[in-house]
């Protein structure tokens, strides 16, 4: 197994790049599945908006306001009084470090007591969903403070009453199981973040063994050497699909580590099918790539701007539901769209009725691209070598 | 001697594929996929509320209740308000249907509305308010307390923002049911002043502060991708001095044998790379904004100004990172390092980053050359030169001095007896 050695030792050279993807993946994968994963509660629990008061007023209203909000969302009481802290403030809600920022100013509760503009503001990011969600929740408490006042209550009275009011308060909600379960689980995410790794990983890893065997001086050796040419072919194979396979079960072992006890574990073998899928791309590509060159600068360069560009057009980075249609109409002439669609079909399918879900048509898709690629490896090689003859 | 070493520099610089590859196409293709990616969240964004679609089954036996004008109060604009979009769009059905559509996703929920266990007809606040001016206190009490008995459930199936405000809908008119209840226990006289507030929905307490220019969160992707691209200079000008100095390569000692000035030769070296990844950068700023159509915000000359300081800034770190580092790896890793470890904090992949990093160490914002030239370009783009604009613009030209001299300092008085 003189060859088969040889070339897994040949990438030790790319070790440091490829460790480099790897931890990507084990890092940021798991970062990304804990935020883009929607899990199916059973209970309603409230969307819980962060918010930032500033509040300059200090009045009884202001600090009810404030109150009533904690019992909601999560309040935290800045200081901004010039217009850099303002700005702060807004870079703060627009960068998601708050959701929004209420401005209560000086002379709050008088104006309101007096029946005239607040003076109150919000920052959002636009007009969104949870600044929405805040504009209704001030106004109704406002508007029933001054309500209860009107009525005759004084405004300790009124304040309490409102804020007892909103606690008090207890819609009565039922969870109904939807009919299409959207693919969004940890274990999903996690799966389809691992394409843009492997695909780097197999890509700059094979290309490397291959290219390097391409190489006039080790390629003459190579032909004088009395192993038979069915042989070295074989152990080059074996050695191609050693590194595959081991990519493929470190990738796996990451996601079980990384998710520990948080997911659930009951369709991984189909998760993995499908990723061994890519991984047959992955190394056809890394054919390709390394019958077309030989340099390893080239190698790394293209396979970055082919798999991320892949990724970010198939839905591996940023979810399908926030791109364009005809952005997703391109993506299905790409392995990595087949690949995340598997993902999808395994998530939202049962257990057992995954096969009929439309998993064995992503699988023969992705197969295919890895035809593709082979095929189109080989027909480089050919013409590569009669040109040398 | 200055213009020959610069036209050689920037043939040598031309003719190396890799850096062609890098620093002009990689962000090329970079933005590309950016746009493919966020392009569609920039223009249409996101965040952007709309109206919740909701569904509305009335098994009372009154045809318009209180919580159903609550609701279609919901679906309108108030003139005067801040909103485009109503809060809710309203479709009134079957709870069959409702059923149907809220599992095939088509209605974010729906309210369900029934009659109690043990009302007695006159079953809504709204018979309350009716009799509110005409009955005794007494009845007020009793009538309140038949409207409790009407029950609305709301149904969805799945937590978020949407389930919230529907749920916060439900909650606002408990609100005002428990207000009217309190009022006419304490205060009856005055309960039809509460029951015309209620129904004025013209009331807003608070309205939208709005900077001038508000350009889409994700479109500081492509700043930190500007910035990411300014620093690959580094690498181009650690292969730049790998040429100038003898103990890096053959063409070193032959640099250092030549009479020329090598300060003088490595100051015009320095100003090719300049020139080339400014060039780089702002080829990607006319893509993104001509081709792609996202626009920075700001003027285009200042933005590739801006670029252009900061591809010298990247020149001069990398100038920096030439002088110091002796072996042929590091020169290539620690560039490599260098710039990616400080684009992914100016937010290259993760958009809020720098935002996290001003909240926790403010001061490493100020020490990372991507965050520094990310601040200026947000600064410029969403304020206007403002101070803070002014400072990021300072901190770029000490740090670009600041590299040239230290690694001049480090470069200088170096003499070989035999190469």
């Amino acid at each position: 197994m003189v060859v088969y050695k040889a070339l897994l030792k040949t990438i030790k050279g790319k070790m440091t790049s490829l460790i480099i993807y790897f931890v990507v993946f084990a890092v940021f994968g798991s970062i990304v599945a804990r935020q883009n994963s929607k899990s199916m509660d059973s209970m309603f629990e409230a969307h819980q908006v962060v918010i930032a008061l500033v509040d300059q007023d200090d009045s009884e209203l202001s600090r009810g306001i404030a109150e009533a909000f904690s019992q909601m969302d999560k309040i935290e009481k800045v200081k901004a009084s010039t217009e850099d802290d303002l700005k702060k403030l807004n870079d703060n809600v627009r960068f998601d470090i708050y959701d929004d920022a209420i401005l209560i100013p000086s002379g709050f509760e008088a104006n309101v007591l007096a029946g005239h503009e607040s003076g109150a503001e919000f920052l959002s990011k636009g007009q969104s969903a949870s600044s929405t969600l805040m504009y209704t929740k001030f106004n109704t408490f406002v508007k029933n403070v001054t309500i209860y006042m009107n009525a005759g209550f004084s405004e300790t009275e009124a304040i309490v009453n409102a804020t007892d009011d909103m606690e008090k308060a207890e819609p009565e909600i039922e969870m109904v199981k939807a009919n299409d379960k959207t693919g969004h689980s940890l274990m999903a995410v996690m799966y389809a973040f691992m394409a843009y790794s492997m695909m780097m990983i197999l890509s700059i890893g094979i290309a490397t063994i291959i290219s390097s065997i391409k190489k006039k001086d080790l390629m003459a050796r190579i032909t004088v050497s009395p192993m038979s040419s069915f042989r070295q072919n074989l152990e080059q194979v074996l050695a191609i699909t050693t590194f595959g396979l081991v990519v493929l079960l470190a990738m796996i072992l990451v996601v079980c580590i990384f998710l520990g006890n948080e997911a659930d574990y009951s369709k991984i073998w189909y998760y993995s099918i499908n990723s061994a899928a890519l991984m047959v791309v992955g190394i056809s590509f890394a054919f390709f790539l390394g019958t077309i060159s030989q340099d390893e600068g080239v190698i790394e360069l293209v396979s970055n701007m082919v798999f991320l560009g892949m990724s970010f057009i198939s839905g591996v980075f940023v979810t399908r539901d926030f791109m364009s249609e005809s952005v997703l109409k391109v993506a299905h002439f790409l392995p990595v769209y087949w690949y995340v669609s598997g993902t999808e079909q395994i998530d939202t399918a049962k257990v057992s009725e995954i096969w009929g879900s439309g998993l064995v048509g992503s699988l023969v898709m992705q197969l295919l691209f890895a035809l593709l690629f082979m095929g189109a490896g080989f027909v480089v090689a050919r013409k590569k070598e009669r040109y040398v003859l | 001697m200055f213009g020959h070493v610069f036209i050689y520099q920037m043939k040598q610089l031309f003719r190396q594929k890799w850096s062609i590859g890098w620093n002009f196409c990689f962000p090329l293709v970079l933005a590309t996929v950016f746009f493919f990616g966020f392009g569609n969240l920039i223009k249409e964004d996101p965040d952007v509320f709309k109206s919740v679609e909701v569904g509305y089954v009335n098994e009372t036996s009154q045809e318009d209740t209180l919580f159903e004008q609550l609701l279609d109060g919901l679906t309108e604009v108030d003139e005067d308000s801040d909103r485009d979009n109503p809060l809710l769009i309203l479709h009134e059905m079957t709870a069959d249907e409702a059923e149907e559509k809220l599992k095939a996703g088509e209605i974010s929920g729906y309210y369900l509305e029934t009659t109690g266990a043990d009302s007695t007809g006159a079953d809504s606040t709204e018979a309350l308010a009716k009799s509110s001016a005409k009955v005794g206190t007494e009845a007020f009490t009793e009538v309140s307390t038949a409207s409790t008995e009407t029950d609305i459930k709301l149904k969805i199936t799945e937590n978020g923002i949407d389930a919230t405000i529907l749920s916060q809908v439900l909650k606002s008119y408990q609100n005002s049911e428990s207000m009217v209840k309190r009022v006419m226990e304490e205060h009856p006289e005055n309960i039809q002043t509460v029951m015309d507030e209620l129904t004025n929905d013209n009331q807003d307490f608070i309205s939208q502060k709005v900077f001038n220019k508000n350009v889409a969160p994700f479109v500081n992707y492509f700043y930190a991708l500007l910035a990411m691209a300014s620093l690959f200079g580094s690498w181009m000008c650690t292969a730049m001095l790998q040429g100038m100095c003898a103990n890096m390569s053959e063409r070193g000692k032959r640099f250092e044998c030549s009479p020329t000035n090598k300060m003088t030769a490595v100051f015009a070296g320095l100003l090719a790379c300049t020139i080339l990844q400014g060039l780089a950068d702002t080829i990607v700023i006319l893509y993104i904004n001509y081709v792609l159509g996202i626009h920075f915000g700001g003027n285009l000359l200042v933005v590739i100004a801006l670029s252009f300081l900061a591809s010298a800034m990247g020149i001069s770190c990398g100038a920096l990172i030439a002088a110091i580092c002796k072996s042929e790896s590091l020169l290539i890793g620690v560039p490599i390092a260098f710039s990616m470890i400080c684009s992914f904090f100016s937010g290259l992949m993760v958009g809020n980053i720098r935002a996290i990093v001003e909240q926790k160490c403010p001061f490493f914002n100020r020490i990372n050359p991507a965050a520094v030239y990310v601040e200026s370009i947000y600064r410029f783009c969403n304020y206007g030169a403002d101070q803070k604009f002014w400072n990021s613009v300072i901190i770029m030209v000490c740090m670009t001095l600041g590299c040239v001299v230290l690694s001049s300092l480090f470069l200088r008085r170096r003499s070989y007896g035999s190469l």
